[in-house]
């Protein structure tokens, strides 16, 4: 187990390597460079720019660039954007505990809406609550999310005005939209998965077994039948957590949340490469990680699950 | 089933936990908000939470009228350092907390004195002296001196500042003697150690400006940010930290550090000179997102917000007297390779430009905005009417001409524009128009912006492209020169006129506005034959607000005056 996990950790170093030359790279295979872009549509004095590009060390070779960028990386400094003079740091520590915050409640959805939905379709396989489960969960995989997001503001917030449009001035309130909105798709992943597992399962010897020892219904589910059918929906969410923490481009910028996919996706449309680098790299270390910590938990969950 | 139900209210009672956590740890501020109602009782002792203090501090002196608090919106600018601000949004907070020399009046079309006084220049209109007023200060305590102008304006110029508007200070504009020296020279590595030539603290109050050629515009020109007092001590102490919260004279001061992409709050300042402002606090909210600011505004969350383009049509009606639409300085264009063949052709320019039907495209596409008629939005001054003959849709002619000018190669063209900022329909309806009135292939391709300004200043265009143009100062020569004059760096069409050339010279050289409108309305009519671009349209501005604002206003620059919005009681 502690062998594998170091082996694990250590090869995050080079998928770590190869993610940001990749991305470090392609950056510069597109046309135009940062102090173009912050230029924009006047052109920028000669001084001026020179200024610039020796101030971010665009005057070097791809390679020596790339080098000195890796370098500033390991002590920690992800560097500074050039259309916003702003510490990578900084504006990732203000933006990460929005996304955070969002993943989380959004995994709560999935959670609780995703799961209970799951069992109850499970339990009532082919009655009226499965089906009723089945064309929701169809309808919520291809509503797309601008729609439902902007369909929700409308109503919820505009018509109703329950909740806040857009925003996270008032705090978990103003979270509980989005969340949803980011959540939805996950979340009907999450009740047809359970469904599925949890109906197998219910099939099995030991179930049944259970059962026949005149166990109470719900320990029998419960105890019994949930905790191994809830194996793949865990492996989901923790892949899906990881992936929501790299942030929400759509429900972000619709609901107004200063998180890591809106300034992610600004960046890449205002050419901001120290930012989309930055931002990256980040993100893949995340998801490294919740891979990680996911595989670590199959082992604690299912006792036949053994690293060696 | 008894215990399913019971399973159930398991799945219940943590999520209500979960919920209970998140709103302990998220919430906060807004419970706190409700509870500053400042009841002056004399002599008790006040039992408000340290939170809630904090937020009252700037309500303690009530004032007369007006007080309150009121929210409008922007986008996330990447500058609030006057000396940099690229953007109006940058500019409308700076606005507020930086006054110059000169301010816009609350039209935007003229100056009035703003910390100067009164100014005089010598006859040819070189030297300028600027008699600044003794009772502005910094939000710090420390008084605006003619030296606060000089290392203000300095550092806009400084290469090391890396302002994307210290053009302002060179030529075509101010043109302060010395620009090019500082501007043009290899920098120092700090910004602000420069000083230009031409700027000049005679004494406490009394900036004299020395230009390196006649302008008459002068007053104009120094009213925009980049001239603004900076006080040294305080930017020289962090010049980090800065942008962040700059310390300004103007009459609002910021309450904290900008939260990015989220907010910025401005105090009023209670020790400006002039006219105070009236709400006590301006919220300006950060939206990434038009549809959302619009949504929060139909909310009432969001006291005044701008209009997303699918709601244009809709918003008068909905709002009614709480909406506001204004013309402003801006001008859109398509511009050309004038020394591209066949784009050297004027024929064909002046045909491309007849078959375009700018009524029909700015009435159901680019609503609002009004068609162009000329190449200088009517609210500037020194603008011509109908200076364009050839902006008229008249597809017979226009075939004429094109038959006449030897067309475009296999009758082909296409047409590039920056991707994902809303142009896509109308330049759609405008190659549609080429198509169909010219009998030619007309397509567009957008392009995402930094390939697209690769495409405009690497590569050079070979056909069309979109490009517009917002004054940086209420006069004519503004949108001529910059665009049009052979030796700007922004002539991006490539058009040369020696004789528009001359009258752009005569006219920056004239010793007043007045002298130099001839010279400019015969510039127009040079241009208005020759089509160096397609002029499309003139921009317009517009807000709708909730019922708790009142007074609100637009001036030509397309910024709110917030100084002056009335918070309802």
């Amino acid at each position: 187990m502690v062998r594998y996990t170091i082996r694990r950790i250590l090869l995050i170093i080079p998928t770590f390597i190869g993610a940001s030359a990749l991305i470090f790279f392609a950056g510069f295979a597109l046309p135009g460079d940062p102090v173009s872009a912050f230029g924009g549509e006047r052109a920028l004095p000669e001084a001026t720019r020179n200024a610039l590009i020796e101030r971010y060390r665009l005057d070097q070779p791809v390679f020596d660039q790339y080098l000195g960028y890796m370098g500033d990386v390991l002590t920690g400094d992800f560097g500074e954007s050039v259309l916003r003079r702003r510490s990578i740091n900084d504006i990732f520590a203000e933006t990460f505990p929005n996304t955070l915050r969002l993943a989380a409640l959004a995994v709560v959805f999935e959670l609780v809406i995703g799961l209970l939905a799951g069992i109850v379709a499970a339990l009532r396989k082919g009655k009226f609550l499965d089906s009723l489960v089945l064309v929701s969960t169809i309808i919520a995989i291809s509503i797309p999310v601008f729609v439902l997001g902007f369909s929700l503001q409308y109503i919820v917030g505009v018509q109703w005005q329950i909740l806040p449009v857009a925003g996270l001035q008032e705090g978990f309130r103003s979270l509980i939209l989005p969340a949803f909105v980011l959540g939805t798709l996950s979340l009907a992943y999450v009740a047809r998965l359970t469904r599925t597992s949890l109906a197998e399962t219910l099939r099995e010897d030991y179930v049944r077994t259970a059962q026949a020892k005149g166990l109470r219904h719900s320990r029998v589910i419960g105890r019994h039948a949930l905790r191994n059918a809830l194996i793949p929906v865990i492996t989901f969410i923790g892949i899906d957590l990881g992936a929501l923490m790299g942030g929400a481009i759509v429900t972000e910028t619709i609901f107004n949340i200063n998180g890591v996919g809106f300034n992610l996706f600004r960046a890449i449309g205002t050419r901001d490469n120290a930012i989309v680098v930055g931002f990256t790299l980040i993100a893949v270390m995340i998801y490294l990680t919740m891979s990680l910590i996911v595989d670590l938990l199959y082992a604690a969950l299912d006792p036949r699950i053994r690293y060696e | 089933m008894q215990s399913t139900t019971r399973g159930w209210l398991r799945w219940f009672a943590i999520f209500a936990v979960l919920a209970l956590v998140l709103v302990a740890c998220g919430d906060g501020g807004a419970e706190e908000e409700t509870t500053t109602t400042t009841e002056a009782a004399a002599g008790e002792t006040t039992t408000t939470t340290a939170a809630a203090e904090e937020e009252t501090t700037t309500t303690t002196e009530a004032p007369a009228a007006g007080g309150g608090q009121f929210s409008t919106a922007i986008s996330e600018p990447p500058f609030i350092d006057p000396n940099l601000v690229q953007d109006s949004e940058g500019f409308e907070v700076a606005r507020l907390m930086f006054d110059g020399l000169t301010l816009y009046d609350p039209a935007g079309g003229a100056v009035v004195p703003g910390v100067a006084e009164s100014w005089e220049s010598n006859d040819d209109k070189t030297v300028w002296t600027f008699n600044l007023r003794d009772d502005s200060f910094f939000t710090n305590g420390d008084p605006v001196t003619a030296e606060a102008f000089v290392y203000g304006i300095s550092r806009t110029a400084d290469p090391d500042t890396g302002s994307r508007v210290s053009y302002h200070v060179g030529p075509g504009y101010a043109d302060v003697l010395g620009f090019e020296e500082v501007n043009g020279g290899e920098g120092t590595g700090v910004s602000g150690d420069e000083l230009l030539e031409g700027l000049k603290a005679v004494d406490d109050y009394t900036l004299e400006v020395t230009l390196a050629r006649s302008n008459a515009l002068l007053p104009k020109i120094v009213a925009h940010p980049a001239f603004s007092p900076i006080p040294q001590a305080v930017f020289e102490a962090d010049p980090a930290g800065w942008n962040e919260m700059p310390i300004g004279n103007g009459p609002y001061k910021m309450q904290g550090p900008w939260e990015h992409d989220v907010a910025i709050f401005l105090d009023r300042n209670e020790d400006y000179y002039g006219a105070a402002g009236v709400a006590d606090v301006i919220e300006f909210r950060i939206y990434a997102d038009l549809a959302t600011e619009y949504r929060d505004v139909q909310a009432g969350n969001l006291d005044v917000g701008r209009i997303p383009t699918e709601e244009l049509a809709n918003a008068p009606a909905e709002f009614g007297d709480r909406y506001l639409l204004i013309s402003s300085g801006s001008f859109g264009y398509i511009g050309l390779p004038n020394t591209v063949a066949p784009y050297d052709n004027v024929k064909l320019r002046q045909a491309l430009s007849l078959a375009i039907d700018r009524e029909a495209i700015t009435e159901r596409i680019l609503i609002g905005t009004s068609p162009a008629t000329g190449f200088v939005p009517p609210v500037a001054t020194g603008a011509v009417m109908d200076a364009c003959p050839y902006c008229t849709y008249d597809p017979d002619l226009a075939v004429q001409l094109y038959e006449e000018s030897g067309g475009v190669p296999n009758d082909e063209l296409v047409m590039r524009f920056n991707a994902g900022s809303g142009h896509e329909d109308w330049v759609e309806a405008v190659t549609t128009g080429w198509s169909q009135v010219l009998g030619v292939t007309a397509t567009f391709e957008p392009l995402e912006w930094a390939a697209y300004l690769d495409f405009l200043f690497e590569v050079g265009p070979d056909g069309p492209y979109r490009l517009g143009w917002q004054w940086d100062y209420p006069s004519a020569y503004n949108f001529l020169a910059p665009l049009y004059e052979s030796t700007s760096g922004d002539n991006y069409s490539g058009y040369v006129n020696a004789d528009f050339d001359a009258l752009m010279e005569q006219a920056i050289t004239s010793l007043s506005e007045e002298e130099a409108l001839p010279f400019l309305a015969e510039a127009q009519a040079i241009i208005g034959e020759e089509i160096p671009v397609i002029p499309m349209t003139f921009g317009t501005e517009r807000r709708v607000w909730t019922e708790n604002v009142s007074n609100v206003q637009l001036n030509n620059f397309g910024f709110g005056l917030w100084e002056n919005v009335v918070v309802n009681g």
